[in-house]
C-alpha cells in the first residue's frame, strides 16, 4: 500500500450563488489511476482544478505529500505546474501558434532546459504518438485525436508526477479515444505517474484503478478497485 | 531567457495572419512615433527662428561682437502685404560687427538681398521696389542670416556722412545674438492648451489601440502557457518580448518617417505667414531620446497592465471572468468637466476672473482633459446603451448578434471607435472657436484704402518738409497731410482724421480704439493743429494716392528713396497681417483636423481588421451553421456604424457646447461652425463607414469554412 500524495479534505467552492463542491473529500495515492465520474455540473472539473491547485477552495484543504497547497505563493504552484503536474483537457491547451514539437517542449522551455535538449525531449515522444513526420504541424493542421496525443506527450513531457485529465477524450470517437487513453495510461505507468482523470465514459474510465464518484459536490461513492 | 526567446518565437509565429498583425501593429506604432515627433518639432522651430531673427533687433544696446562701430539705420517696410526689412549700414572702421549670412559687409552703394527678394524684384518695376534699397544688387543673403526661407531683406552699404544725413542712424558696436522669447498670451493661448492636448490624445489612444491588438486572443494563449506552469513574471516578460519586434519596428519606421516629414513640413506649414527651414524642424536631442525610449516602455506598460486578468489564473483558456458590465457612473467625468467649463464661462462673463489670468487657465486646461478622458470613460457605458436600444428596436437576427456582441464587451467595441469620437469633439470645437474668432468685433480705426502711412523715423524737420513737398509733387499724390506729435498728444484737424481713417469726425475722441494706424497708436490726446503745434516734431506723413497697389507701391519707394529711415505702411499691410493671423489659425487648425481625423481613422481601420482576425473562429462557426455572408457583413457593419453614428453625434453637440464656452471665455463672440464644418463631419463619418466596408471583404476570405477547424 503506497503513500497518499493527495489528500483534500472538506472542500468547499462557491461560484456566486452556485454551489460546486460542499465538503468533498479524496485521497490519491502514489502511481494510481483515478477516475472521477458522475453528471454534469456535479463538480468534476472543480474538484480537479482544485486539486492541482489552479483554484484555491473557499473551505477545507489539499495537500501535497502532506504539504497544504494553500500555503504556497503564486510562483511556487507555478513551478509546480511546470515540474510536478501534467494537464491535459478536452480540447485548446496547445498555443495555436506553436508547431506540435514546440508545443511539447513548452514545460522544458519554461523550466529553463536549453532549447536544444528540450527539442531532443520532445522529438522522441513523436515515433511513440504514430505522429512521425508532424512534428511542424501546427495544432490547426491536425485531427483532434492527433492534438490529444500531443497534449498527453506535453504534459508528460517534463516527468510530471500527477497528470489531470479532464474529459481528455470527450470530443474524440471510441477509436481515436482508446488510442489517447492508452498513450495517456501507458505512459503514466511507465514514468510511475499518478493519473487523475475525469471522464463521463464507462469505458475510459476501465482503465483506471479506482472510480469515485462526485455528486451535487461531493465524492459519495468512492470505490476501492 | 527562455521566455524571453519564447516571446520572440512568438511574435512571429502564426503563419501570415501573424505576419499581417505583425505589420500592422509596427505601421500603427510608426505613425504614432511620426506624429508626436513632429508635433514636438512645433516649438524648437518657432524658437530657431526667433534665434535667426536676433540680429534683426540689432539696436544702440547690442553687445559689442567686434573691434570697430557701425552706423546702423533699419526701417521696418512692406511691400504686396509682405514684410521688408530694410537695413542701411556703414562701418566706421576695418574692422565692423558681421552681420550672419553674409562674409562681408556690403560696401557703399552695394546692396544684399534675400533670395525671396531677389526673386520678387525681378517681377516688380523698380519704381516700386528696386528703387527702395538704393543701391546695386552684389550680394545674396545666406540662410544663417534668414528668419525662414521666405523672408525679405535687404542690406544696403552707405558711407557714413550719407547715413548721418538721412537721420535717425543709431551707432551699433555689435549685432544682436539674444533672440527674443517666443510668447503665447491670452486667446492664442487656450488655443494652444487645447490644440496640443487634442493632438497628442488621439495619438496616445491610438498607440495603446495598437498595442493592444489582439489582446483577447492573446491573453487565451498566454493563459494555456501558465497552465503549462509559466510564471506571472515569466507570462509578463513573454508578452512584452512579444509585442517588442513590432515597437521597435515601429520606432525606426516612425524615425524614418519623422525624417522624411521635416521638409514636407517645413514646405506646407506657414507660422506668421512663413515657411520654415527644415534644418529648423528638428525635435531637440533630449526630446527625441524621451520618445524613442519612451515610447517602447509605454507598450511594454500597456501591454503588462493588459494582462493582468489573463495571469491571475490558468484557467483563463476555459473561463474567463467577465468585465463587471459598464455603469451610469461612467458618465460622471465628463458631467464635472462640463460644468466646470460652464462655470468657468459664468465666472468670466460676470468677471469674477479675467481672460489672462491662472485660474481661468487652469479651469479651462483642467475641464477640457476631463471632457477629453471622461469621452473615453463614458464611451463603453454609451456602447451597452446603444447595444440595448438596438436589441429593444428589432428582432432581425443580425441585429440581435450585432447587440448581443456590443453588450458582451463594449469595452472593446468602444475601444475601436474612440479615436473617432475624441476626433469629433475636438474637430467641433476648433469649428466653433475658428468661426468665432472669424466674427470676432470689426476694428472700429483702420487706415483708409489709398491712404500710405510713412513714419519719419527720426530724420530732420527740414528733410520732412522737403520731402513732403517732392512726395506731393508726384503724379500719384492726391495729397499729402504731415501730423505733428509731441509725447502722446498729436496735432491732427479733425476733418484730416476723418480723411486718413475709417472714422467720421470724431467729436470729443481722444484716443483711437480699434487697430488705429501705427503712428496714431498710444495717442493720448488729439487736439487742433495750433500755431504752437506747428513746431512739435512731425511724426507721421500721410499720402493720398490711388486704391491701386502700383500707386501705392510708387509713393512709399519714393517715400524710402527720400527717407531711408522712414517706415511705410498701408490698409492692406495691415490687414494681410490681420488675415494672415486668422488664416494661419484656420490652416493650423484644418491641419490639426485633418491630423486627428486621419489618426482616427487608422485607429478605427486597424481595430475593425483585428476583430476579424480575432472573431474569424466564431464567425466562420456561423457560416457553417448556415447564416449567409451578407448577414455577417451586415453584422459588423451594424456593430461599428451604431456606436459610431451614436457616439459622433454625442460628441460633436458636446463640442458645440465647449466652444460656445471657450469663445465666451475668450471675449469673442460665437458663432455656428460653417457649413464646411458639417461637412467634413459628416465625410468624416462617411469616411470610417468606408473604411470599415473595404476591409468587409477580407470577412469573407477569414470565414471561409474550409479555413478553420473546430475540434
Ligand atoms: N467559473 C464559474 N463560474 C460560475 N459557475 C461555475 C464556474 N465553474 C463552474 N461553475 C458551476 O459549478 C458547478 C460545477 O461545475 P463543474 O465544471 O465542476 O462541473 P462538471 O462536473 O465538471 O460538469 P461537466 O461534466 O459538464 O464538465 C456547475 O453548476 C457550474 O455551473
Ligand atoms: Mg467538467
Amino acid at each position: 500500500m503506497s503513500e497518499a500524495i493527495l489528500r483534500a479534505t472538506g472542500l468547499r467552492k462557491e461560484y456566486g450563488s452556485t454551489l460546486a463542491l460542499r465538503g468533498a473529500d479524496l485521497t490519491v495515492r502514489t502511481g494510481e489511476v483515478v477516475a472521477i465520474m458522475g453528471p454534469s455540473g456535479s463538480g468534476k472539473s472543480t474538484l480537479l482544478h482544485c486539486l492541482a491547485g489552479v483554484i484555491t477552495p473557499d473551505q477545507g484543504e489539499v495537500r501535497l505529500d502532506g504539504v497544504p497547497l494553500a500555503g504556497l505563493n503564486d510562483r511556487a504552484r507555478s513551478r509546480l505546474r511546470r515540474s510536478s503536474f501534467g494537464f491535459v483537457f478536452q480540447f485548446g491547451q496547445l498555443v495555436p501558434e506553436l508547431p506540435a514539437i514546440e508545443n511539447i517542449a513548452l514545460p522544458l522551455l519554461l523550466a529553463g532546459s536549453k532549447r536544444r535538449e528540450a527539442m531532443s525531449v520532445a522529438r522522441a515522444w513523436f515515433p511513440r504518438l504514430g505522429l512521425d513526420g508532424l512534428e511542424h504541424r501546427l495544432p490547426g493542421q491536425m485531427s483532434g485525436g492527433q492534438s490529444q496525443r500531443v497534449a498527453v506527450a506535453r504534459a508528460l513531457a517534463a516527468g510530471p508526477r500527477v497528470v489531470f485529465a479532464d474529459e481528455p477524450t470527450g470530443a474524440l470517437d471510441s477509436l481515436a479515444g482508446e488510442q489517447v487513453m492508452d498513450l495517456l495510461i501507458d505512459a503514466a505507468r511507465t514514468q510511475g505517474a499518478t493519473v487523475v482523470l475525469v471522464t463521463h465514459e464507462a469505458r475510459v474510465a476501465a482503465h483506471a484503478d479506482r472510480t469515485v464518484i462526485v455528486r451535487d459536490g461531493r465524492v459519495t461513492a468512492p470505490v476501492e478497485a | 531567457m527562455s521566455a524571453l526567446r519564447l516571446g520572440l518565437r512568438l511574435a512571429f509565429a502564426g503563419g501570415r495572419e501573424g505576419v499581417a498583425r505583425l505589420a500592422l501593429a509596427s505601421f500603427g506604432v510608426a505613425i504614432g512615433v511620426t506624429l508626436i515627433l513632429m508635433t514636438l518639432t512645433a516649438v524648437p522651430a518657432l524658437e530657431a527662428r526667433e534665434q535667426r531673427l536676433a540680429w534683426h533687433q540689432t539696436g544702440q544696446d547690442s553687445a559689442p561682437t567686434a573691434p570697430d562701430l557701425m552706423l546702423w539705420l533699419a526701417a521696418d517696410d512692406h511691400v504686396r502685404g509682405q514684410d521688408l526689412l530694410r537695413v542701411n549700414l556703414a562701418p566706421l572702421g576695418p574692422r565692423p560687427p558681421a552681420i550672419p549670412g553674409l562674409d562681408r559687409l556690403p560696401g557703399p552703394g552695394e546692396v544684399a538681398v534675400s533670395p525671396a527678394l531677389r526673386d520678387l524684384l525681378a517681377t516688380m518695376p523698380s519704381e516700386e521696389l528696386g528703387d527702395r534699397l538704393g543701391g546695386r544688387i552684389s550680394m545674396i543673403i545666406g540662410e544663417r542670416g534668414l528668419a525662414h526661407p521666405d523672408e525679405l531683406v535687404a542690406v544696403t552699404g552707405r558711407t557714413p556722412e550719407e547715413l548721418r544725413g538721412f537721420g535717425g542712424a543709431v551707432t551699433v558696436r555689435g549685432v544682436h545674438a539674444a533672440p527674443g522669447s517666443f510668447v503665447v498670451t491670452g486667446f492664442l493661448k487656450i488655443l494652444v492648451i487645447v490644440v496640443a492636448i487634442g493632438l497628442l490624445v488621439p495619438v496616445l489612444v491610438f498607440v495603446g489601440t495598437v498595442t493592444r491588438l489582439s489582446a483577447a486572443r492573446r491573453e487565451q494563449r498566454l493563459a494555456a502557457i501558465r497552465l503549462v506552469g509559466a510564471t506571472r513574471g515569466q507570462i509578463t516578460l513573454l508578452a512584452v518580448a512579444e509585442t517588442a519586434p513590432a515597437v521597435l519596428a515601429g520606432i525606426v519606421l516612425g524615425y524614418l518617417g519623422y525624417l522624411l516629414g521635416r521638409p514636407v513640413a517645413a514646405r506646407l506649414v506657414t507660422f506668421d505667414g512663413a515657411r520654415f527651414f527644415a534644418a529648423d524642424v528638428a525635435v531637440p536631442a533630449a526630446s527625441l531620446v524621451l520618445v524613442l525610449v519612451g515610447v517602447p516602455l509605454l507598450a511594454a506598460a500597456s501591454t503588462a497592465a493588459s494582462l493582468r486578468r489573463a495571469a491571475v489564473s490558468p484557467l483563463g483558456v476555459t473561463r474567463r471572468a467577465p468585465r463587471r458590465a459598464p455603469t451610469p457612473w461612467r458618465a460622471l467625468p465628463v458631467a464635472v468637466g462640463a460644468v466646470a467649463l460652464a462655470a468657468a464661462g459664468l465666472l468670466r462673463q460676470s468677471g469674477w476672473i479675467s481672460q489672462e489670468g491662472v485660474v481661468i487657465q487652469v479651469l479651462v486646461g483642467v475641464s477640457y482633459l476631463l471632457i477629453l478622458v471622461g469621452l473615453v470613460i463614458a464611451g463603453p457605458w454609451l456602447c451597452r446603451v446603444i447595444a440595448q436600444l438596438i436589441s429593444a428596436a428589432t428582432g432581425h437576427v443580425t441585429a440581435l448578434l450585432a447587440a448581443r456582441r456590443l453588450a458582451a464587451d463594449p469595452y472593446a467595441a468602444f475601444r475601436a471607435i474612440s479615436g473617432v469620437v475624441l476626433a469629433t469633439f475636438v474637430t467641433t470645437m476648433f469649428a466653433g472657436v475658428s468661426g468665432s474668432a472669424a466674427q470676432s468685433p470689426p476694428q472700429r480705426a483702420e487706415l483708409r484704402d489709398g491712404v500710405v502711412e510713412i513714419r519719419t523715423g527720426g530724420a530732420a524737420r527740414e528733410r520732412i518738409r522737403e520731402s513732403a513737398a517732392r512726395l506731393a509733387d508726384s503724379p500719384d499724390a492726391r495729397g499729402v497731410l504731415a501730423v505733428h506729435r509731441s509725447g502722446g498728444t498729436v496735432a491732427i484737424a479733425c476733418a484730416d482724421l476723418a480723411r486718413i481713417v475709417t472714422l467720421s469726425c470724431p467729436a470729443g475722441v481722444t484716443s483711437l480704439a480699434g487697430r488705429p494706424p501705427q503712428a496714431l497708436a498710444s495717442v493720448t490726446k488729439l487736439v487742433e493743429p495750433t500755431e504752437q503745434t506747428a513746431t512739435w516734431p512731425i511724426s507721421a506723413l500721410y499720402v493720398q494716392t490711388a486704391t491701386d497697389e502700383a500707386a501705392q507701391e510708387r509713393v512709399r519707394t519714393q517715400a524710402a528713396l527720400l527717407l531711408p529711415g522712414s517706415r511705410s505702411a498701408t490698409r492692406g499691410d495691415l490687414q494681410a497681417f490681420d488675415l494672415r493671423q486668422l488664416r494661419e489659425l484656420e490652416g493650423g487648425l484644418r491641419i490639426a483636423t485633418l491630423f486627428v481625423l486621419f489618426v482616427a481613422g487608422c485607429a478605427l481601420t486597424v481595430a475593425v481588421v483585428d476583430g476579424l482576425l480575432q472573431r474569424r473562429r466564431p464567425f466562420s462557426l456561423l457560416r457553417v451553421c448556415g447564416v449567409r455572408l451578407a448577414e455577417l457583413r451586415a453584422v459588423v457593419l451594424l456593430e461599428a456604424a451604431g456606436p459610431i453614428i451614436a457616439a459622433t453625434a454625442g460628441a460633436a453637440i458636446l463640442g458645440l457646447c465647449a466652444s460656445y464656452l471657450l469663445s465666451r471665455i475668450a471675449g469673442a463672440v460665437w458663432s455656428a461652425p460653417d457649413p464646411g464644418y458639417a461637412l467634413a463631419l459628416g465625410s468624416g463619418v462617411l469616411a470610417a463607414l468606408a473604411m470599415i466596408a473595404s476591409v468587409l471583404p477580407l470577412l469573407g476570405k477569414l470565414t471561409e469554412p474550409t479555413a478553420t477547424r473546430f475540434e
